[in-house]
């Protein structure tokens, strides 16, 4: 036994074995806490443009001409799944990040995930809450082309269910006239009656009795 | 150096004055040779080379070592780690379990937990409980050595195999059972 220990001893005297730097470990611990917390702020985004594009865009036009039933239906076939699953990734790499760290182990499982998807829920539910949840939103379609497109194609599934909706419902608003659904009235030059004005919405625009 | 120094002084110090290394070893090799002998059933000059392997690995790290901490399981987490690795890397296999004339002090240190008769009897063969050890799962048998024959407490389990303190309890009380039903089996 001594042997091992004047082996090892010569060996640290030697040189052959040194200390790794303390300055490793701690950066390590904190590139690891830092990825955790970069996956936490990328899924408070994620969690706002869901809430955004779920509330603000879908379901607040929706409810005015649909039942509650419908309304769930409609929020089923068009919700942001792809931020769903980028969500779902974010807490994921969270999590894998934070096992990484010194004293992750004392923690389980689910509730090292239900504490990411918390601080993401509750990030998002600010940035939201805010209004830069429409900021960033504004920014991201304007950037990223194929974001744009996944959005106008949910948008236009929605103004078809509206359209739908309209055929009974809106005639008996104040005798409006739609022409378009609110995405494509920015694009479109249309032309109202003598005893008509143009006006425009949230389901769309076209043209109003006077 | 005096034997009231406690470990984590020790390894604080050993980041300073290398040469203190040696009173870690002093300390630790019988110990951790013994949970070698346990876990494997190796020759000695075999286990050395484990032994050898978990002190260059805990010299190394020591800057790692957190002093929150006890030593004590930290050096037997690398210990963990380095049987695991050391099985692996020479595709070695358990040879059986090792157990000494202690395994009278294994079970009254069960039986001071457990109230199930088996364990009060006190009169098994060590044969009869190492073949029971022998019998049950892996996870079970490290988390019952490292409780019973190491006499770690749980929160040094849960640092060992970095699992958290409620599962310990868990697993420990599901090895216990495990263990039982298997010393039931080999009275009959």
């Amino acid at each position: 036994m001594d042997n091992l220990k004047n082996n090892i001893l010569n060996k640290i005297k030697d040189g052959e074995i040194k200390q790794t730097s303390s300055w490793y470990f701690l950066t390590r611990d904190y590139f690891f806490y830092t990825l955790t917390a970069l996956s936490i702020v990328f899924g408070s985004i994620a969690v706002s443009s869901i809430l955004f594009q779920s509330i603000t865009e879908h379901m607040r036009p929706l409810r005015a001409v649909s039942s509650e039933r419908e309304l769930w239906v409609n929020f089923l076939q068009t919700a942001p799944y792809i931020w769903l699953i980028i969500l779902s990734i974010l807490v994921l790499v969270a999590w894998i990040n934070y096992k990484h760290t010194k004293r992750a182990y004392k923690r389980h499982n689910i509730l090292i995930v239900s504490l990411v998807l918390l601080l993401s829920c509750i990030g998002g539910g600010i940035l939201f809450s805010s209004g830069r949840a429409a900021t960033l939103e504004q920014h991201m379609r304007k950037n990223i082309p194929l974001y744009n497109s996944e959005i106008e194609r949910r948008q236009s599934v929605r103004d078809k269910f509206i359209e739908r909706k309209r055929g009974s419902r809106v005639p008996e608003q104040q005798g409006l006239r739609y022409v378009a659904p609110a995405h494509r009235c920015p694009t479109i030059r249309f032309a109202c009656n003598a005893d008509e004005m143009p006006f425009h919405n949230e389901f769309g625009c076209g043209c109003q009795t006077i | 150096m005096s034997e009231k120094t406690t470990d984590e002084q020790i390894a604080a110090q050993v980041q300073v004055i290398p040469e203190m290394f040696g009173f870690l070893i002093d300390r630790y090799e019988e110990k951790l040779d013994r949970y070698i002998q346990r876990q494997t059933n190796l020759s000695q000059d075999l286990r050395n080379d484990i032994l050898q392997d978990v002190f260059v690995k805990s010299y190394q790290n020591i800057a790692s070592f957190d002093p929150n901490m006890s030593f004590n399981s930290w050096i037997y987490r690398i210990c963990h780690n380095t049987i695991i690795n050391d099985w692996k890397k020479n595709k070695r296999y358990r040879t059986g379990i090792s157990f000494d004339l202690e395994t009278n002090t294994f079970l009254q240190n069960i039986a001071a937990e457990e109230s199930a008769d088996v364990f009060a009897q006190g009169n098994h063969l060590q044969k009869q409980i190492q073949e029971a050890l022998e019998n049950i799962s892996e996870k079970y048998r490290t988390i019952l050595i490292l409780r019973y024959f190491e006499e770690l407490s749980y929160d040094e389990i849960s640092d060992v195999l970095r699992i958290p303190s409620g599962t310990v309890a868990t697993n420990l009380s599901r090895a216990k059972k495990a263990l039982e039903k298997q010393l039931l089996v080999t009275q009959k």
